[in-house]
């Protein structure tokens, strides 16, 4: 894997950064968790179309 | 990263996503009004606009692709062959980076120069566009100030690949505002978006022209691009939430987390941490990790540790500095914990 030959801001200076994988396990969890979170500003109305004035 | 798979999607970009999922849309419809929102959101200048590409470097190829065709549609459907166009790109030596083939993908020639002659000389009837890769600000000797200007200058297009230069947020308008006709963004960075997503902002008769050089418009160079609808929504989602953060909370979240990681790494005899930020590109707070020669292990050596461990983690070397560097912004809450614990053991194995 050629971490360092990514992006313009990972490449150009060469930056590093860190990143940590947590467990598959959890990963799934927190998306199941966010089908149940509450939207508000774009989107809450359920229909995003809709907002933006396109017809679906 | 993207070759880590960009950022984590705040949960409730997730459930818009999900949302759009839901739904059949006509897609350059979409693009149109999802394009304007942004523009909105961004208090871009008159006459500006957005569409959502598959990433910064998509913006770039179609960007440039829809200055050498316009509205035309056999052009667009000769591209890259560039006969009846114009050809060549003008760019300074030190902003050539991997990502001008995006560039060089529609068939142009890449006109390098290095001074202000130079690039007086280089400007002719074959001139489509002068680029600008906005990290390489430092490098060149033309700055991102002058370039647009002296475009304006010579009446050609210019465009600016500003793909990691979020933070800060004001990026984000600083160079329609500047005047750049054309300004590329990761979607899948800070702003946290989707990861194959991009912005490109500019000018409306060029990001236009860019969308029919674009999917969902076959026969075209840019088909192989796709966006989709549930990307284009999760961009407008995560321009909004990105743009309500509180940034200077953030910077100061990410320097904690670095803080709280130094602290647990000072305990090691031989260890060294100190703190810098870059001025362009991933501006974020960075923090360098240094060992003297208590510490028998080469930072390739902790890197490769940290890698096969389990949570993985990528922590790398940074060019012009010893040891490894890292930044924060990208990690979860509680997860600089988990890296301040796994590099503490990875350098506690190899201290005499």
């Amino acid at each position: 894997m050629r971490l360092n030959s990514d992006r313009r801001g990972f490449l150009g200076t060469a930056t590093a950064m860190a990143a940590s994988l947590f467990a598959p396990v959890r990963l799934f969890s927190a998306t199941r968790a966010a089908s149940k979170i509450e939207v508000s500003g774009f989107g809450q109305t359920g229909n995003p179309y809709d907002e933006l004035g396109i017809p679906t | 990263m993207t070759v880590l798979g960009g950022s984590i999607l705040r949960p409730e970009l997730e459930a818009v996503m999900a949302m759009a999922g839901r739904h059949f849309v006509s897609i350059p419809d979409l693009e149109v009004a999802a394009g304007k929102r942004i523009a909105e959101m961004l208090k871009l200048p008159d006459g500006y606009s957005a569409i959502v590409t598959s990433g910064a470097a998509a913006a770039i190829q179609s960007g440039l692709a829809g200055i050498l065709t316009g509205d035309n549609e056999a052009l667009i459907r000769q591209l890259p062959d560039l006969t009846g166009m114009k050809s060549e790109v003008i760019i300074q030596k030190s902003h050539r980076n991997p990502f001008d083939h995006q560039l060089r993908s529609t068939g142009v020639k890449l006109v390098v120069i290095e001074t202000r002659d130079e690039l007086r000389q280089a400007v002719n009837d074959r001139t489509a566009m002068m680029h600008f890769s906005n990290f390489a600000n430092a490098s060149g000797q033309i700055k991102v100030d002058e370039w647009v200007k002296l475009a304006k200058q010579y009446n050609v297009p210019c465009m600016n690949d500003a793909a990691a230069d979020t933070p800060p947020v004001s990026h984000l308008w600083d160079y329609t505002t500047m005047g750049y006709d054309m300004v590329t963004f990761s979607g899948g960075k800070a702003m946290r978006g989707p990861q194959c997503a991009g912005l490109l902002i500019g000018r409306k008769d060029l990001v236009a022209y860019a969308l029919l050089n674009n999917s969902p418009h076959e026969d075209t160079l840019g088909r192989s691009q796709k966006v989709g609808k549930e990307e284009i929504i999760g961009m407008v989602k995560a321009l909004e939430l990105y743009l309500k953060e509180d940034h200077d909370a953030l910077a100061n979240e990410w320097q904690r987390r670095l803080d709280g990681i130094a602290r647990e790494l000072a305990k090691i005899p031989g260890v060294t941490t100190s703190f810098f930020t870059p001025d362009i590109a991933n501006h974020v707070p960075h923090m360098q990790i240094s060992w003297d020669s208590r510490i028998s292990a080469a930072p390739k050596d902790i890197s490769q540790s940290l890698r096969q461990g389990k949570p993985s983690i990528v922590i790398g070397g940074d060019e012009g500095r010893q040891g490894l560097v890292m930044c924060s912004f990208m990690l979860q809450p509680g997860e600089d914990k988990i890296v301040a614990e796994q590099l503490s053991r990875a350098l506690r194995e190899h201290a005499a």
